[in-house]
């Protein structure tokens, strides 16, 4: 049967990769990490599921973070039709540093337009398991 | 200069000084968190026209911030719903759907492995509020859904959960749902794609697919605190199925 055939390396590919995903996977999903790796980001995401959705990320400095007042900024993205939509920052902040960031995640699917969630992190301790 | 008396009185009131500013930006940081966080719901509420409680918004089409192309896209999707039940999409959920028992028993549940991204009970899902799983159904799997939420330190966790199952006639179904005090999520609807049919609240029917792709009967429903929605796969369509996909709703919505 045709939807078989299509399926059979979405369905191969998932098995293999859901031992090691946390997340986005079997539903939709919404979160923001900071100081991790050198990322700061906000990310909504559903592997294999394109739809139109778009995401801004804040990104707050506290302490040593922290050069001065004007350092808080953020990363917007514009609507598109894909599974993954990241707004990121590389290269900005790793264990040591001590940002805040916040995500607005919103969507367009069926008529609707959705803040789908606001998402909050100062670490990346939700890491474990994403697929990036 | 000087003497060491004062020397040292000056450095204890400097070292009593400095642990009082730390105590203070360490407070200080917490509340700066949270305030931000509300600050910016509060005016991501307000600059895209969604409702200040977060509850659902019924709009014209012109109020919503997509482009035209967009929203032709969705009337079309409408008067085919209209007319034949469902609008025309290849759609990958449903094969997703009608093939997640064959998936399931490759490998996708592992008791006790934390990183696995099927559950088989809805307690194994870190939720920051207290969910009830869908009752009376064949329960298959849980996963989470919706926004991971860490501003309460004492309740981190996920928005919402999907649980797979079996019903009846309507074979393998999803079930979504997402929790808005925790996602701190807004909606607004086109009023031409809106019905009331779960129980009076705001629904709206989502059927797709196409033959050989199969098809997904969708509903979804929405309230003060809440999305809801329920996805059905079938290899082929009829109002029938679709009807009693609403019924099946109406059931669920219930048990809340």
């Amino acid at each position: 049967m045709k939807f078989i055939k299509k399926s059979t390396i979405p369905i191969i590919l998932g098995s293999f990769l859901s031992f090691n995903c946390n997340a986005g996977f079997y539903g939709l999903t919404h979160h923001s990490r900071s100081n991790c790796a050198g990322f700061n980001e906000s990310v909504t995401w559903w592997a294999f599921h394109s739809f139109l959705a778009r995401v801004n990320s804040y990104h707050y400095p506290h302490g040593k973070s922290k050069p001065n007042d004007t350092a808080n900024h953020v990363i917007k993205l514009s609507k598109t039709y894909e599974f993954r939509h990241a707004a990121y920052h590389v290269n900005e902040a790793y264990e040591d540093d001590d940002y805040s960031v916040v995500g607005e995640h919103y969507m367009y699917v069926n008529g609707k337009e959705q803040m789908a969630a606001i998402t909050f992190a100062k670490d990346c301790s939700i890491y474990d398991g994403w697929w990036d | 200069m000087m003497d060491g008396g004062t020397n040292t009185m000056n450095k204890n009131i400097n070292k009593a000084l400095f642990l009082i500013s730390i105590s203070a930006y360490s407070i200080s940081n917490a509340d700066v968190d949270k305030n931000i966080m509300q600050d910016i719901r509060k005016q991501a509420l307000i600059r895209n026209g969604f409702n200040a409680n977060g509850s659902p918004k019924i709009v014209s089409s012109s109020e919503i911030n997509v482009d035209e192309k967009i929203k032709e896209q969705w009337k079309k999707e409408k008067n085919e719903i209209d007319k034949k039940g469902y609008f025309s999409e290849k759609t990958y959920r449903s094969t997703e759907l009608l093939l997640f028992k064959d998936n399931l028993s490759m490998n996708a549940i592992v008791k006790n492995k934390k990183n696995s991204s099927l559950k088989q009970n809805l307690n194994e899902i870190q939720l920051a509020y207290e969910a009830k799983p869908v009752s009376n159904v064949q329960s298959l799997a849980f996963a989470e859904s919706g926004g991971y939420s860490e501003i309460d330190p004492n309740k981190k966790g996920y928005s919402g959960f999907v649980q797979f199952f079996e019903y009846g006639e309507l074979g393998v179904c999803a079930y979504t749902e997402d929790n808005t005090k925790i996602s701190l999520g807004a909606v607004k609807i086109s009023e031409d794609r809106v019905t009331y049919d779960v129980n009076g609240k705001v629904t709206l029917i989502n059927n797709k697919g196409q033959e050989g792709y199969g098809f997904v009967y969708d509903v979804e429903w929405f309230g003060e605190g809440f999305f809801k929605q329920l996805e059905c796969a079938s290899k082929s369509y009829s109002q029938e199925m679709s009807e009693k996909t609403i019924e099946l709703a109406k059931m669920i919505d219930s048990q809340s």
